[in-house]
């Protein structure tokens, strides 16, 4: 008897978790994204830390405007080198369109618990083909977010935060693909770089930091 | 010693292949900013073209560092020639026009005249390059303002306003000192010749040889390379370093030294006992 | 008094290559002079004049100016020298002015825009003085080379060939110039040249060079009169007045030449008492010329060679 109920209690947990789950991830993905939906516009200040293989800048200050939907601005006046992806916050899109999300399972990321969630677009006019958050539940914040591109491979993001208005990222640390390109040395008629040519086939990991402060809001 | 500078000074600058210099310089540089002017963002698209794909770039990438650096580029190319064209004169001139005879039967050391000869070269020299600094930063400031440097250079190197500011003033004072050895060159041989076209081309040809020579990269000629003078043509691009290179640095000026020392000794030592039958 | 030497060489040599230009030469040029240096092209005039001023190293031999060796004392005696050496190349992109103003600052010219009004009214140059000098004629030049050698007021003046480019009124212009410099300045000259005219008439002493070697060097009266005067002596019959020459003791060399003329050589003083035997035989003179003296003892002397 008792092992019957066990047996059957087992069963109904099994089942509710796994339904609970399936509508949850969804769940949680809109409720995160109609959280984010509340930022109109906003702007920033950021301090900027690249660093790619073959890229040497110092750390550079500029500030970012952004508006609903996807506008997004960068005013330095410096020269400031960002990676098309991420940066922009082009992820959004994925929130405002059609999607399926799956729970895959949990993962403690930065020290916090959060939910892996699998992130397929529905239609195909996204460059994004597939996307994995790690959020924090508890919060609800994106801890992590891993992209796929067509156009220029996969992404990652990891966010974290200090108690800013909508809960925007007070840093946000992006790790992208690059494909190692042999840069024009010709140009500058530098004699010593050309033998010492980049591999142009490989693919290395970029990282850029950016950190945000005196968030203005909507 | 001073009243002898003072001559050959006066000589350089009453010389009307002295402005051919300066034209020169002023041509290329007023032609590469004017280009950058009206075509600049094509020019740059096409030299970024692949980073473009994957980054965004901001800022204002045209600025005054980012066009003075391309007028060093190209114009290193030319300024020895224009340095050649004054400094591989200076004896042989004299010879050629018969006046050494006027001159070097005068009280006058030919150990001083030399020496004011050089210097008077000298200072052609560097007011060549200062009019590079002058007409590229100072005519790029008005066409272009200040802003960021962007340099390729097997890496791309992405310097701030002011910290690409003493880095053109090293790579300026360097190229001062490597244009010297050029000068120095062509002095030597302007001791040898009975008139100023040889150390011209000589000058020319020996750079352009030795140049394309280690460039080629003959395996026996490996060793001697870095003894060579003409490895460090092209050092001033070590101020552009991401992080300097201070032993290479050190080699290229002690070796630019090492090199006017000697050219300097071989013309003053022929010239001292060369007969005048010009 | 032992007149002052201002300029000496003893056994002075030098060699291109295999070629002696200059094979021991020595010669003496004393104050006050005016020093005929004479030799045929590529005789080594131009290199010992070189020598001289230090433009060419001697392989041998010894170079003293006013008493003191050029190669120690180079500084303070060619302070006192003035020289053209062959053709007057200045600047070319400079004014007559500027190239004397860098010549004169050369050699410590004081006063030296006044001496430069000086020597270019000297020269009649000074309406020509603001033109660049590319602008000049060879005469112009040659002008101007004089006056750049007289600028510091030296003691002793080197020109080589001054009469080159000079049409004659020129040459005569210059030989003008150079014996009032003499007597009026005593400044001392040393003229190289093949125009034996110009020497002639100026030099007082002289030097035969040949293929770097000295023939002969003395008083220009002396050398040219030691053996007698070459006349020509145009009369009615030459036959006969051969005849009488050759009778004649002091005549030597006596030959008929053209047009009804004999030469001969014959001291100065003696040509009266020739004239007059020519006269007791009925031989009658119509002309009595000197033969270019210093040309027959040039060439003679080269001959020898």
């Amino acid at each position: 008897m008792m092992r019957s109920i066990i047996v059957l209690f087992g069963i109904v947990t099994f089942f509710t978790t796994v339904l609970n789950a399936q509508r949850d991830a969804e769940g949680l993905v809109k409720e995160l994204s109609l959280k984010m939906q509340l930022v109109d516009k906003y702007s920033a200040d950021i301090l900027v830390k690249i660093d790619v293989e073959f890229v040497n800048i110092e750390e550079r200050k500029a500030k970012v405007f952004f508006e609903k939907p996807d506008k997004f601005e960068i005013k330095s006046t410096g020269i400031l080198l960002l990676p098309k992806k991420g940066v922009e916050m082009d992820y959004l899109q994925l929130f405002n369109a059609e999607f399926t999300a799956i729970d895959e399972k949990t993962e403690i990321v930065s020290g916090k618990q959060t939910r892996l969630i699998k992130i397929i677009p529905m239609g195909s006019e996204l460059d994004i083909v597939l996307a994995q958050v790690w959020i924090d539940e508890l919060n609800l914040r994106i801890v992590r977010m891993k992209t796929y591109t067509k156009s220029s491979g996969s992404y990652r993001i990891d966010f974290s935060y200090k108690n800013n208005p909508f809960d925007l990222p007070a840093a946000i640390r992006v790790e992208f693909d690059v494909k190692n390109m042999s840069l024009p040395s010709t140009l500058t008629g530098d004699l010593e770089s050309l033998s010492k040519k980049l591999d142009s086939k490989g693919v290395t990991k970029g990282v850029v930091s950016i950190e945000y402060s005196n968030y203005v809001v909507n | 010693m001073n009243k002898l500078v003072r001559i050959e000074l006066y000589k350089i600058f009453t010389k009307p292949r002295t402005y051919i210099g300066f034209g020169a310089v002023f041509l290329i540089v007023v032609a590469i900013q004017l280009g950058f002017y009206f075509e600049g963002e094509e020019i740059l698209d096409f030299v970024i073209q692949n980073l473009k794909d994957s980054f965004l770039f901001e800022g204002k990438l045209i600025n005054v560092y980012t066009v003075s650096y391309i007028v060093l580029t190209s114009l290193w190319i030319h300024v020895p020639i224009l340095i050649a064209l004054v400094t591989g004169d200076l004896i042989a001139g004299e010879a050629n026009s018969g006046t050494f005879r006027l001159i070097l039967t005068r009280p006058v050391s030919r150990t001083k005249l030399l020496f004011a000869k050089f210097f008077a070269g000298w200072t052609y020299t560097y007011l060549v390059i200062i009019l590079m600094i002058v007409l590229s930063v100072g005519l790029g400031s008005i066409l272009f303002g200040s802003g960021d440097l962007l340099i390729l250079k097997g890496t791309l190197n992405i310097f701030k306003a002011e910290d690409a500011l003493w880095r053109f003033a090293l790579a300026y004072s360097y190229g001062i000192l490597s244009m010297t050895v050029v000068a120095s060159l062509a002095f030597m041989l302007s001791a040898f010749a009975e008139n100023s076209i040889g150390p011209i081309i000589g000058t020319f040809a020996i750079i352009i040889g030795i140049t394309v020579i280690s460039t080629l990269g003959f395996s026996m000629l490996r060793p001697i390379i870095p003894f060579l003078f003409t490895t460090y043509l092209p050092a001033w691009q070590l101020f552009f370093d991401y992080e300097l290179d201070y032993g290479k640095i050190s080699r290229a000026v002690f070796t630019d030294l090492a090199y006017i020392i000697l050219f300097l000794s071989v013309a003053f030592y022929h010239f001292r006992k060369k007969d005048i039958l010009s | 008094m032992e007149k002052e030497v201002y300029l000496e060489l003893e056994n002075v040599s030098k060699k291109y290559g295999t070629i002696n230009a200059v094979n021991s030469l020595s010669l003496k040029v004393f104050k006050n002079d005016i020093y005929g240096f004479l030799g045929p092209n590529g005789a080594g005039k131009s290199t010992s004049i070189r020598m001289i001023l230090s433009l060419i190293t001697p392989d041998s031999g010894k170079i003293k100016l006013f008493g003191k060796d050029l190669s120690v004392d180079r500084y303070t005696t060619l302070s006192r020298v003035g020289a053209l050496v062959e053709k007057p190349d200045f600047y070319p992109y400079l004014t007559a002015r500027k190239n004397l103003e860098i010549l004169g600052r050369l050699s410590n010219v004081k006063n030296l825009d006044a001496k430069i009004d000086e020597v270019l009214d000297l020269v009649k140059l000074s309406s020509r003085q603001h033109s660049k000098v590319k602008t000049f004629s060879q005469g112009m030049r040659q002008r101007l080379g004089i006056a750049q050698s007289v600028l510091h007021d030296p003691d002793l003046i080197i020109l080589d060939e001054p009469g080159n480019g000079l049409d004659p009124q020129g040459q005569k212009e210059m030989r003008v110039l150079i014996q009032k410099l003499n007597v009026e300045r005593g400044i001392t000259f040393v003229i190289s040249s093949h125009i034996l005219a110009e020497v002639e008439q100026l030099a007082n002493r002289m030097i035969i060079i040949n293929k770097g070697k000295s023939l002969v060097e003395g008083e220009v009266s002396e050398l040219l009169e030691g053996g007698g005067i070459l006349v020509t002596i145009e009369i009615s019959n030459p036959e006969k007045a051969l005849l009488v020459a050759s009778k004649f003791e002091s005549a030597q060399d006596a030959e008929l030449s053209e047009n009804n003329s004999l030469r001969l050589r014959i001291p100065r003083e003696r040509i009266p008492e020739l004239l007059a035997e020519f006269e007791k035989d009925a031989v009658k003179v119509y002309s009595v010329i000197p033969a270019r003296s210093l040309e027959d003892y040039f060439i003679s002397k080269i001959g020898n060679e």
